[in-house]
């Protein structure tokens, strides 16, 4: 089944996952990071996202961080080359980890809820001329991908297994054709775009939705959430400190507010996603 | 069989040379004394130029590492006796090899590094109260030294020196 949210305007879709980034990257504290990294997760609810890869991401810098990082006050032992091992480099790094994870899912949700066409929606009027370059480039990247497997099928050249030198042969070649066939493909666009009439004047551009009422009650929320959240972020009331010393919000209140809306903002995705399933399944139409 | 008496043969080989290459390097090398210390006094009623978090890390007399005499085996480095002096007192340090200029270059003691205060300030050293012309671990400790750490804020424009006379 296709994302509830698909019922929603574009623009509620892009605010919403811009809103979590920010407040992930803003509000600079780990019970964020888990929040978002949890409500991607539960959002994202019949995507079957590819997780696979998200514990190197949260890997990677949970492990390099000690190695290079050697600052904090708690030295837990030396390093072979002599520089101290400590637990906050160590805490750092998870917590580094975690956020890049979180960024990684709400990343893959964007473009599982951003697809070309209401991207297009959003840029359309904008920025005409990049929204232009960026429906091109989406649009040819699929279809490169599709060419590319089916002339790999078509002649053994492309197919050399065995001996890695004939391999990456095989692949220049074959990026070569296909660079060929990007160009070819290129000149038609152009040249179909100007039998069109592009470029004579002035153009409006194509919106298939409307902004219902529903959209504007969850551009209002969207709008009240980022306010106070901003409100957090220059106050620094939910930050963490990590060097040299781990300290915590100062004001607790405060933290727990910030962090409470940072969840609503995470959260209502994965809510809105499961009320609409439920009204869909309650009329049989699921 | 064969290969494994080989592979046998080999470890024993290595471990019996490992023994006596470990042997010859103990040997006793005559000790000396010289004074080691690590100051931030210049950072005494400067704290506002460091990072919120950073300012209590400021001891009240300014010193990190009061004076100490240390004893240390001849051909000993200035930056080998500072490792094992912080090591003892606990106190982090990070440091980073620089092959380039084949020395080492200090970037933080006790959590203050360099650029914390100020973009001209970091860690230098004095030996007998004057700022050697080599890296840390070029100097090779003499007897009676005094070897000090200090955070300067303006690339050591702001710490006295008293050179000796030639």
């Amino acid at each position: 089944m296709k994302p509830a949210l698909f019922g929603l305007h574009p623009a509620v879709s892009a605010g919403a996952v811009g809103l979590v980034l920010f407040g992930l990257l803003g509000l600079n504290h780990p019970l964020c990071a888990a929040v978002a990294f949890l409500g991607g997760c539960l959002a994202d609810n019949n995507g079957r996202g590819k997780r696979r890869w998200l514990w190197a991401f949260f890997l990677l810098p949970a492990i390099t961080n000690p190695l290079f990082s050697h600052a904090g006050v708690t030295v837990l032992c030396y390093l072979p080359d002599g520089n101290p091992l400590t637990l906050e480099s160590i805490c750092y790094g998870l917590y580094a980890g975690s956020v890049l994870a979180a960024v990684m899912v709400w990343g893959q949700l964007f473009f599982r809820w951003m697809t070309a066409d209401r991207l297009e929606v959003l840029l359309g009027s904008m920025l005409p001329q990049w929204s232009l370059f960026l429906a091109m480039t989406l649009r040819l990247t699929p279809r490169l991908a599709e060419r590319g497997r089916e002339m790999a099928g078509l002649s053994p050249l492309w197919q050399e297994k065995g001996q890695w030198r004939k391999k990456v042969r095989a692949v220049f070649s074959l990026a070569l054709a296909l660079l060929g066939w990007a160009l070819e493909n290129g000149v038609e666009t152009a040249m179909a775009m100007k039998v069109r009439g592009y470029g004579l004047g002035r153009r409006t551009a194509f919106v298939p939705v409307t902004v219902t009422r529903r959209d504007r009650w969850a551009l209002v929320g969207l709008g009240g959430l980022a306010a106070a959240l901003m409100a957090a972020v220059i106050t620094k009331s939910c930050r963490m400190v990590w060097y040299p010393k781990m300290m915590g919000p100062e004001n607790m209140v405060l933290a727990a507010v910030a962090l409470g809306l940072y969840g609503v903002a995470c959260f209502w995705l994965a809510v809105f996603e499961w009320m609409e399933e439920r009204r869909w399944a309650r009329h049989g139409l699921s | 069989m064969k290969r494994m008496k080989r592979y046998v043969f080999g470890i024993a080989l290595l471990v019996g040379a490992s023994l006596f290459s470990g042997c010859s390097s103990q040997q006793e090398a005559p000790e000396a004394v010289c004074t080691i210390g690590v100051s931030c006094e210049t950072l005494l009623g400067k704290e506002e130029a460091l990072p919120e978090e950073k300012r209590e890390l400021v001891p009240e007399d300014g010193w990190l590492l009061p004076k100490e005499e240390i004893t240390f085996t001849e051909g000993e480095t200035a930056f080998e006796a500072l490792q094992e002096a912080l090591k003892e007192a606990e106190i982090p340090m990070e440091f980073e090899e620089m092959p380039a200029y084949d020395t080492v270059y200090i970037e933080g003691i006790g959590n203050l590094y360099e650029q914390d205060g100020g973009p001209e300030s970091g860690w230098m050293y004095l030996v007998n109260g004057d700022f050697p012309d080599t890296g840390a671990d070029g100097y090779q400790l003499q007897e009676g030294d005094e070897v000090i750490w200090v955070y300067s804020l303006e690339m050591g424009a702001d710490i006295e020196t008293t050179p000796a006379a030639q």
